[in-house]
């Protein structure tokens, strides 16, 4: 980088400051909670009441609809991926609003056979049967796009042309905790919007740049409009490979990911102040944390939280408990 | 026609208008399928001529004034397919002289050693972290995928006891499992161990083959196999079976292999079959691997030495 490149990255950060300061909070930060006892529930009916709160300020009719689930790796004896019950749900849900075209898109960091991750997991067999097309991210178009957080100090970021043109982007994780995030749910889940192509197997730039800094500033960049959590059975422990499965019986809905994800860790009992994900997406603007902003819609935290137990060594990836033993569970 | 021919005779019907290949039919070309099928190509040079001809104009628009190759509008640092470009095209008949830019481009790319931290302890006690490979993109940890490119391409010009190549060999070894296979770098990730993954294991065992003889190689040869027998996924298939082309010593490997010819034609039927994949199949099927090199003068040579990992 010579020195008129340096200048020019100079004027780009007080660019993206000066947009930056101009961003506004979501509209709204409501979550809603479901209950979904198991995955055989009518889960796109339960999606379909929960949207109602959300339709007006987020409507799917006639739009291209961009579902990014969270399949990471297969192995048969874990819960490690969105279960594809859950995207076939959110599918029913796009149908039924009346969605132009539907999408399910994703960029795995681990494995680049994506086909077999998506065969194994029976997430194929549901796309087949909704006549779905899939687009493998890591393979896909990349597009360069100016880095609007500048929290890694990339002056750009290169996404996924189907990512950036969706209409509406959706993000469904799944309920985990992450051995350096501390948790992983819908801002996490768009690290897999950065094809492999630019990143590698795994996205090693963004693991050097920092996590927590490379998750914000992709939803910087390009965020979700909608975030669907598969909180029916989560994953506790050695996140986000190799930790157990937890029942939880909830669905999450809102379009605020970090009010959304705030709602999730809650969830798992870790206070969200703790995470430093959350903590600097707030800081960004792209939602908001704390619990009196954060309009509950359904059920109460309260009714489904569970305490899920941390990965081992993650304490000392989190900021510290606000208050003496207030440290997190088992 | 051939299962090989029917499937290059595809290929050949989903190149782009500019010549070369993407991942997927009508998508943009990108260096790494556009090689991949010239690697299919290879086998039958003769009827392809102008296939390969234009393949080859496609490539060299992703080709830098630094000599390496990477997709022309994509992400300046994602240097990775240099090797692939180097290997595809000393595939085809290019010299080493020819190849100088690429070579030195390839040989100028180091991967980034850590440094000691305190959250990457286990990881330092079970893998050689000073240990330099190459990068999928500048600046970054040296992986099993691009290494084990950029050792196969170095060989194939010529360049099998450049120190880097033995670096890289040794990286390799250093990151293979006791067990067999390997990850895409790591073997233990926070106190973890991970799981080796077909595709990596399989480039990782070309990269390797006459090269070294140790127990991580025949383990990792009776990974791929076993892997291979029971999948039905096109792309495991072919990688396994191209590997194992190269590492067909015993009777256990030589007896898979026209199974796995007949589950790859098999799989590769579905129409839908993506141009990557799709290449791996006729590679595989090819009765003359390009990823077999040709024998070392000298009988394989003991691994480069380095201190053995300690037990999980």
């Amino acid at each position: 980088v010579g020195l008129f490149g340096k200048i020019a990255s100079k004027f780009r950060g007080l660019m993206v400051a000066g947009i930056s300061k101009l961003k506004q909070p979501p509209g709204t930060s409501a979550v809603h909670i479901a209950r979904a006892a198991s995955y055989d529930e009518p889960l796109t009916d339960i999606l379909a009441t929960q949207f109602e709160h959300f339709r007006a300020a987020c409507p799917l009719a006639g739009k291209r609809v961009v579902i990014k689930p969270n399949l990471v790796e297969y192995r048969p004896d874990r819960v490690i991926n969105t279960d594809p019950r859950v995207i076939d749900a959110v599918i029913g849900l796009c149908k039924k609003e009346g969605a132009a075209e539907i999408i399910v898109a994703e960029g795995p960091g681990h494995w680049r056979n994506v086909h077999f991750l998506m065969k194994e997991s029976g997430l194929a067999a549901v796309l087949e049967k909704h006549g779905v097309r899939f687009v493998d991210i890591n393979h896909d178009e990349p597009v360069k796009m100016l880095n609007l957080g500048r929290l890694t100090r990339l002056d750009h970021l290169y996404m996924s042309r189907t990512v950036l043109g969706a209409d509406v982007l959706i993000s469904v994780p799944k309920l985990k905790t992450h051995h350096w995030a501390g948790v992983t749910l819908s801002l996490k889940n768009l690290f897999g919007t950065l094809p492999g192509i630019c990143y590698g197997w795994p996205k090693n730039e963004l693991h050097w740049r920092g996590i927590p800094q490379s998750i914000v500033d992709i939803n910087c960049t390009h965020g979700p409009n909608l975030a669907i959590v598969d909180a029916i059975t989560g994953m506790e422990g050695d996140g986000p490979l190799h930790g157990t499965p937890k029942h939880v019986g909830a669905l999450i809905m809102g379009l605020d990911p970090v009010a959304v994800d705030a709602t999730g860790a809650r969830l798992m009992g870790i206070p969200p102040e703790r995470i430093p994900t959350l903590v600097y997406a707030a800081a960004k603007r792209i939602g908001r944390l704390a619990e009196q902003e954060i309009p509950q819609l359904g059920e109460p935290i309260a009714a489904l939280a569970q305490k899920f137990a941390m990965p081992p060594l993650v304490e000392r990836e989190l900021f510290p408990a606000p208050t003496p033993g207030a440290g997190l569970g088992s | 026609v051939s299962a090989s021919q029917e499937l290059l005779s595809r290929l050949a019907g989903l190149a782009n208008p500019d010549g070369g290949w993407g991942y997927h039919a009508g998508k943009a070309s990108h260096p790494e399928p556009t090689c991949l099928a010239l690697l299919a190509f290879s086998a039958d040079r003769t009827q392809f001529e102008p296939v390969i001809a234009r393949g080859l104009a496609a490539l060299e628009r992703n080709h830098q004034s630094d000599g390496g190759y990477r997709l022309a509008d994509g992400r300046p640092q994602a240097g990775w397919p240099t090797a692939i470009a180097l290997f595809t095209r000393r595939a085809l008949g290019a010299s080493p002289e020819e190849l100088k830019g690429t070579i030195e481009r390839v040989l100028s790319v180091e991967s980034r050693v850590m440094e000691k931290d305190p959250e990457t302890t286990d990881m330092e006690t079970d893998i050689d972290v000073s240990l330099v490979g190459w990068p999928w993109a500048a600046a970054n940890f040296g992986w099993v995928e691009p290494t084990s490119w950029a050792v196969l391409a170095l060989r194939a010009v010529g360049l099998e006891n450049h120190p880097r190549t033995q670096q890289g060999l040794k990286l390799l070894l250093d990151r293979a499992f006791d067990s067999g296979g390997a990850n895409y770098g790591n073997r233990i990730v926070l106190g973890t161990a991970t799981e080796p993954i077909p595709g990596p294991s399989a480039i990782l065992l070309l990269a390797v083959q006459g090269a070294v003889d140790h127990p991580r190689v025949d383990a990792s040869v009776g990974y791929v196999r076993v892997q291979a027998a029971k999948s039905t996924d096109l792309e495991h298939l072919a990688w396994g079976r191209v590997a194992l082309a190269a590492h067909d010593t015993d009777t256990a490997t030589r007896d898979l292999l026209p199974e796995l010819d007949e589950k790859i034609r098999a799989a590769a039927r579905d129409p839908n079959t993506s141009i990557h994949r799709l290449a791996l199949a006729a590679v595989a099927l090819a009765t003359r691997s390009p990823f077999v090199l040709k024998a070392p003068a000298q009988p394989a040579a003991p691994a480069p030495s380095y201190a053995p990992a300690p037990p999980l």
